[in-house]
């Protein structure tokens, strides 16, 4: 089978492809969907699942426009209470494409729908030799439990317990474990940098799997939780229902100078996106800095909020490797270097 | 179109040209000078208590070790919704925004951002520190840990 990971660094998600005897599934997919659409063409895979390990807060889904242009059907837990078609899923759930095998855990804790997905290979053999594990198991860390507006983080914090414990570390040591997010994360707090590690070093090294006891695991993960940016229970939201297609958001203008002056007046917030000695050295008062070279969308979000609008300074000089701008979205001139 | 991603869809438009073409319509720029950590510990050795220094990293980093110097005010408090006065102060006490006020993080991409936010809220003397708390440490200069734990 094919198994190939998709790394974000503007939002430190990871998005998955895997496919076999030209069918695909797609887990955890990215707002902008393009990326998985080539990809599958060029290995001639048809994308036929589009699974979501949970509702995510910090970033918008593209599980809705992924699945209109593929024709693909939407796993989702059913604890979500999505109000797009989907399959609800429920534990034991399996989805078998080509030499492929796919089974769903419920996993709740993060959030109270999420789940993990066993991978299995038939080819390399009967077991399952990797587990998907959303936001619930990251390397080095596990997920938030204070994103629920329907439980307590303490109540999460117990449930992750024992998923982690009767789900997760029931898994064999050798099965490898590909998270949904990466360091630097607002999504975890201490996320180490690797791309992919086994359940037997994370239950070896992961600090969260060597506190003994619910009730101190509780503890521990209640305390000192870092801030939580204001837009995830807006985001959550939006993938509760579905985000509108990228196709559909008008594209960008190019302002004059008088234009801008006048817009930055008016309230809109000038962001600047260029790298900090260029901005440092020289900038429109009154702007925001956030490179693009690091978790750009994440910061943008956590800080600025979705609503105020803004206006964008690109890179003096776009540098020539840069993949096209989509012509849709949020800014042609934002789209900088690809994978960020 | 990474702005989406999060949800952000309320982008009014780019500057053509970018800033250049700002500069050239000889509209003021602002500037934030960069600082190395050696310049940092410098001031701080030489001029106690002239340079204000904040730490914009996250607890569970500020706990593992700080510059002795330095108050923590975590980036992601600093947001645009917060109240303006909030950004002045740290744990209740002010912020003098005549004086030189030094911003680090990890690695020196946090604190520009927050830098940008300083600048906005009235501060004139924001200096954003290059290379942050991991050139600090490459160049072995004193760090503070407050809780006794072990280091890992």
């Amino acid at each position: 089978m094919h198994f190939q990971q998709f790394y974000l660094g503007c939002l430190a998600h990871a998005s998955y492809l895997l496919g076999s005897e030209g069918v695909a599934a797609v887990v955890d997919p990215q707002r902008d969907v393009e990326v998985y659409l080539e990809e599958a063409a060029r290995l001639q895979l048809k994308i036929a699942y589009v699974i979501e390990t949970h509702l995510h807060a910090d970033f918008v889904s593209g599980h809705r426009e992924l699945a209109a242009r593929t024709g693909a059907k939407i796993y989702l837990g059913a604890r979500a209470g999505a109000s797009f078609p989907h399959h609800p899923v429920v534990e034991g759930d399996t989805i078998r494409f080509g030499r492929c095998m796919l089974k769903f855990l419920e996993t709740p804790g993060h959030t109270p729908e999420s789940a993990c997905i066993l991978v299995t290979d038939l080819d390399r053999g009967p077991q399952p030799w990797a587990v998907l594990t959303g936001d619930t198991l990251f390397l080095g860390d596990v997920g938030r439990p204070d994103l629920s507006a329907e439980f307590t983080p303490q109540r999460l914090a117990g449930m992750l317990y024992d998923s982690l414990h009767t789900k997760l570390l029931a898994l064999a040591d050798e099965v490898e474990v590909y998270p949904a997010h990466g360091a630097g994360s607002l999504c975890g707090r201490n996320i180490s940098n690797e791309r992919s590690s086994t359940i037997g070093q994370q239950r070896q090294l992961n600090y969260a799997l060597q506190v003994r006891g619910r009730d101190d695991f509780v503890r521990m993960l209640t305390t000192d939780l870092p801030e939580r940016p204001g837009y995830f229970a807006r985001d959550a939201e939006i993938n509760r229902s579905g985000a509108a297609a990228l196709s559909e958001l008008a594209p960008l203008p190019s302002l004059s100078c008088d234009e801008f002056a006048r817009q930055q007046k008016a309230g809109a917030i000038a962001l600047d996106t260029r790298p900090a000695a260029q901005f440092g050295g020289g900038h429109i008062p009154g702007s925001v800095h956030i490179a693009l070279s690091g978790q750009f969308a994440s910061w943008a979000g956590a800080l600025l909020g979705l609503d105020r609008p803004l206006l964008l300074l690109a890179e003096d000089q776009p540098r020539s490797q840069c993949p096209p701008a989509p012509a849709a979205g949020g800014g042609a001139h934002a789209a900088g270097a690809g994978g960020h | 179109m990474r702005l989406a991603r999060v949800g952000i869809e309320n982008v009014v438009g780019a500057l053509e040209g970018g800033v250049l073409s700002w500069q050239r319509a000889g509209l003021p720029l602002g500037e934030i000078p960069q600082i190395s950590v050696v310049d940092l510990h410098r001031e701080i050795t030489e001029r106690p208590g002239e340079v204000q220094v904040v730490d914009v990293r996250n607890a569970g980093e500020w706990q593992a070790g700080h510059l002795r110097a330095a108050m923590h005010k975590p980036l992601l408090t600093m947001t645009l919704g917060a109240a303006a006065e909030s950004l002045r102060q740290v744990n209740g006490r002010a912020l003098d925004q005549d004086r030189p006020l030094a911003v680090h993080c990890k690695s020196g991409y946090r604190s520009s951002i927050a830098s940008s936010l300083f600048q906005r809220a009235g501060f004139r003397q924001v200096l954003n520190v290059t290379g942050g708390f991991d050139a600090w440490m490459a160049q072995k200069l004193p760090v503070e840990t407050p809780e006794r734990a072990a280091t890992p």
